[in-house]
């Protein structure tokens, strides 16, 4: 290939400049937003053509709202249990925050809460809430499932064939990438569809509060919908381990070690039953 | 319908949007054809493919992209490209098209649609890289106009004989959006008219009609969420005659209106495509 084409040699400036501008955060006040327009850069501002009733500035101003507009709806619509909790002014606070020191590097929106969470485990002001970090994993596990590719060679069956049996007893389970495990310490599941069920109906915004209970999840795609399965503990145990790579044989031992022998009762039981249910939803998918 | 260029007219369409899917999935309306944002797809699998194989087996589909960025100062993403040049193999798209604008600088992505000065050497510089990205893709490479709030002071030329002199050097083509003409006129205080006076028609390979907001400082912005006002039906019909007759595509993509409502909303176009005798 030819030598690439080289830019302009202001060019580069002129866009570094411009997009200084249009990411400057705003100043949330108690009168409302202070846009910081005085802090543009002033070689730009000095290059855009004034109109009778509006500055330079004022025109820039445009793209500056935009841009964080644009931004906020975005994070309000993919987390909508944690805007609830924070209500919006204080998640957009946080949003504007969190993409000021992080900003996009994705040609895609859909990656833009990427390091929403290690950011939060990052900042003291927001490990003090551990229900908010909880609620951001929640709703980051809903975008994962939802872009997650679809693996072809799912689980289909219940009883399966000896070679299968003996693959899953021998070398564990893969799981469909769209299948999530998660562990809750107030009723977040629950409540995020409250959130949402807030913002379809179009009602004013009632700030939930969550219950202190502790709850398992596997979040999954089935038909191409993000849906939700409450587990027992013992489950969880159990599809934590094989998630984590263990073979059913080692899965089983493992738990045998720890469980009480009410569980080992309930496991022995059940087993065939849970595995059937979770075949069904489409969880698995065979090992190579 | 023969038109100036060899493109294919395929009638009126509309942006495909998420929204629509329980319409479109359900009645099954008929279409002449959808755009879909090129960089909602560009994923390697997940429920975007999905819905857009079902689209696929009922609807021709033509691709638009938001953030190829060609005017930015960085060089052009190939991975960007690769995945961009799959999905034109998926979709079996006509042709692709972007924005002559920049969105992202230093690897850093804005999510906007950026004006740029109007200079010989900004064009110059763009127009190569449009080139190259038409050659990588081999498949006819629509540049969009864009909808700008500001403009500025060291600009040689005015927009048009920029893009156009992008288009031309770049031997690409045009995807004509006549309410990006109408709201730049606006905000920058020119006559659209002198805009199309000297266009390169054949070079159009598809327009966009869309809505837009008026801000309280009188700024229009180009937020595709209303009816298309008159002003820039009139400015489709004058561009639809000059080109002999393009593809045609309604934009909408915020405050929803009903899909029904929506596609009617698109088909007025065909109320302006009249094409004279020549």
């Amino acid at each position: 290939m030819n030598n690439p084409p080289k830019s302009p040699d202001d060019l580069n400036k002129y866009q570094i400049d411009f997009f200084s501008a249009i990411t400057k955060t705003f100043l949330f006040t108690e009168d409302g937003i202070d846009y910081q327009m005085d802090s543009y850069p002033i070689d730009l501002v000095e290059q855009i053509i004034p109109l009778k009733n509006l500055s330079g500035k004022e025109r820039l101003l445009t793209y500056n709202q935009q841009y964080w507009f644009r931004l906020f709806s975005t994070m309000q619509s993919e987390f909508p249990l944690l805007c609830n909790l924070l209500n919006y002014e204080a998640f957009n606070k946080l949003i504007s925050h969190y993409l000021d020191e992080n900003s996009s590097e994705s040609f895609s929106l859909t990656n833009l809460s990427n390091r929403l969470l290690d950011f939060l485990k990052n900042s003291r002001d927001w490990t003090q809430y551990p229900i908010l970090l909880e609620a951001t994993e929640l709703e980051l596990i809903h975008i994962e499932s939802f872009d997650a590719l679809q693996l072809s060679n799912e689980l289909q069956l219940v009883p399966m064939t000896v070679k299968e049996i003996h693959l899953i007893e021998s070398k564990g389970l893969a799981f469909q990438p769209s299948c999530t495990l998660f562990h809750e310490h107030w009723n977040l599941v629950f409540s995020r569809h409250q959130a949402i069920e807030q913002l379809e109906e179009e009602e004013d915004i009632i700030e939930l509060e969550p219950l202190l209970e502790e709850s398992f999840w596997c979040i999954f795609r089935k038909d191409n919908i993000v849906e939700e399965e409450q587990i027992s503990f013992i489950q969880y145990e159990l599809l934590s381990l094989l998630k984590n790579g263990h073979s059913l044989n080692d899965a089983l031992v493992s738990i045998e070690n720890s469980a009480t022998e009410q569980d080992l009762i309930l496991i022995e039981k059940n087993l065939s039953s849970w595995f059937a249910r979770w075949v069904s939803l489409g969880w698995f998918v065979l090992p190579k | 319908m023969t038109n100036k260029n060899s493109f294919e007219n395929l009638g009126v369409g509309i942006g495909l949007r998420v929204d629509h899917y329980p319409e479109i999935f359900t009645s099954k309306p008929n279409i002449d054809f959808f755009e879909i944002i090129s960089e909602n797809f560009m994923v390697d699998g997940g429920l975007p493919l999905f819905n857009l194989n079902r689209i696929l087996e009922q609807y021709r589909v033509v691709l638009h992209g938001v953030s190829l960025s060609i005017g930015s100062s960085d060089p052009l993403d190939f991975d960007y490209l690769a995945r961009l040049k799959k999905l034109t193999k998926i979709t079996k798209t006509p042709w692709f098209s972007d924005h002559l604008c920049w969105s992202s600088i230093g690897g850093k992505y804005s999510h906007d649609l950026l004006p740029l000065p109007y200079t010989e050497k900004i064009a110059d510089y763009i127009a190569e890289k449009a080139r190259i990205v038409q050659d990588y893709i081999e498949l006819p490479f629509g540049l969009e106009n864009l909808s700008s709030y500001v403009s500025f002071k060291n600009s040689e030329m005015p927009e048009w004989e920029f893009y156009k002199r992008v288009v031309e050097k770049a031997d690409c083509f045009m995807m004509l959006d006549v309410n990006n003409i109408f709201v730049s006129s606006v905000n920058h205080e020119y006559d659209p008219h002198d805009y199309l006076k000297d266009l390169p028609y054949d070079r159009v390979l598809q327009m966009h009609v869309a809505g837009h907001t008026k801000k309280d400082n009188g700024t229009l912005l180009d937020t595709h969420n209303n009816y298309v006002c008159e002003e820039v039906w009139e400015l489709y019909r004058y561009v639809y005659e000059k080109t002999g007759g393009v593809s045609t595509l309604l934009e909408w993509d915020d405050d929803f209106i009903s899909f029904p409502e929506t596609h009617s909303e698109a088909l007025k176009a065909k109320n302006y495509q009249v094409i004279g005798n020549e």
